[in-house]
């Protein structure tokens, strides 16, 4: 006989941890499917916003959180789920090892993946001099002149991390100012070996066996000008992992996130998305953990109304 | 006998899990932070044409034949083990 599950939580970083904390001391009957544990956050490097932690990294949270999960005796499958069907009022989960799970409800908690550029050159020579992770290749770039592609705190974060390493750095920002925060702005701009150019839209990457440089169209003058450097770090922006979720549910808004009430809810009867999978603005780790909770305790109230 | 060398930086997240994975199953490996040593970060080079880390290089002494694992990969490094 096929098990019905009360939940199936995809993910386990902050939103998917939290939300089965919940479930677990509910007493219910759930699964955690998952890539890994912490996801996204693992690589975020030093984290000093996350409350009781005044410094600490990404991946020691996650590990945090596992322990958290170990003592109330979860196990997570490591497993990738490519497929989400709802027939009649239970679901079906398909996953990448084709094993198929049935539950009541269903938690998403898949979190984002870096954006790419999509331009020439971006994938040939990704760890040739392109990275989507400063604080892991950064290092190798030491007296070198490498750009930074972005104009939010990651991107920031990279320059400050630039200006310290690197001989020179360069910002190459889409738009006329920063998105990020006031104090990342601040100090960046006070950096001597980094310099910002505004308006500039990266068009493809080139070298050799490496990296040796870009072209990007300035938008002010509508010239594409090019410049020389050892490496390339790309930091625009984060993709909701939401491919496996069907368009016909119409739950998805224009960026792929999935649209949620303040319960966590969404428009389909059962189906509930936290962290920064869904279309809330702020994604911190911090809010994640709230939208777990809340997800998980909107779980356990519709499965009180649905008995 | 399979000698195992990790190339890292400090505070490459993908490095601490692959040096927690190596932990795991019992193999003994030796760290190379490039950031610490500029022939490390040349040897990394050679070795994988990669300016990324983590690259795990799997020796076999009895025949000296190097495997080159590039990136957290568990299953390869499994593999690469046997």
């Amino acid at each position: 006989m096929t098990t019905i599950y009360d939940s199936i939580i995809i993910g386990a970083s902050a939103a998917g941890i939290s939300a089965a904390i919940y479930l677990k001391r509910q007493g219910l009957n759930f699964l955690i499917i998952t890539k890994d544990i912490g996801g996204e956050m693992a690589l975020s490097g030093i984290v000093e916003n996350y409350p009781g932690f005044p410094k600490t990294t990404g991946l020691e949270l996650a590990q945090k959180f596992e322990e958290h999960l170990k003592s109330y005796g979860i196990e997570p499958i490591f497993d990738e789920v490519i497929q989400l069907k709802k027939e009649d009022k239970f679901f079906e989960v398909i996953t990448k090892s084709e094993n198929k799970y049935n539950s009541k409800t269903i938690v998403v908690a898949t979190g984002s993946t870096p954006k790419k550029l999509n331009i020439p050159g971006e994938i040939n020579f990704f760890h040739k001099g392109v990275s989507y992770c400063s604080v892991c290749d950064m290092p190798l770039f030491k007296g070198k002149t490498v750009a930074i592609i972005g104009g939010g705190n990651s991107a920031l974060e990279a320059g400050i991390m630039a200006s310290n390493i690197c001989k020179k750095g360069y910002i190459i920002n889409k738009n006329p100012s920063f998105k990020g925060d006031k104090i990342l702005i601040e100090e960046v701009l006070k950096k001597p070996n980094i310099e910002i150019i505004y308006n500039a839209l990266t068009q493809e990457i080139f070298g050799d066996s490496v990296v040796k440089g870009l072209r990007y169209l300035d938008k002010t003058t509508n010239e594409i000008k090019e410049l020389n450097v050892d490496g390339i770090f790309i930091h625009i922006g984060l993709k909701p992992n939401t491919e496996f979720i069907p368009n016909e549910w119409e739950i998805k808004n224009e960026f792929g996130e999935i649209i949620v009430n303040k319960f966590c809810e969404t428009n389909l009867p059962g189906l509930f998305a936290a962290g920064d999978v869904t279309d809330f603005p702020h994604k911190q780790i911090g809010v994640a953990v709230g939208q777990g909770i809340s997800a998980g305790l909107g779980v356990v109230n519709y499965l009180n109304k649905n008995k | 006998m399979k000698k195992v060398i990790i190339y890292t930086t400090t505070w490459c997240p993908w490095c601490q899990k692959t040096k927690q994975f190596l932990n795991q199953i019992n193999v003994p490996f030796e760290e190379r932070n490039v950031e610490l040593n500029e022939d490390w970060a040349k040897e990394l080079f050679e070795k994988s044409g990669q300016l990324g880390v983590p690259v795990i290089l799997i020796i076999d002494e009895e025949s000296g034949k190097e495997n080159v694992i590039i990136g957290y990969d568990p299953l390869g490094i499994t593999q690469a083990l046997k």
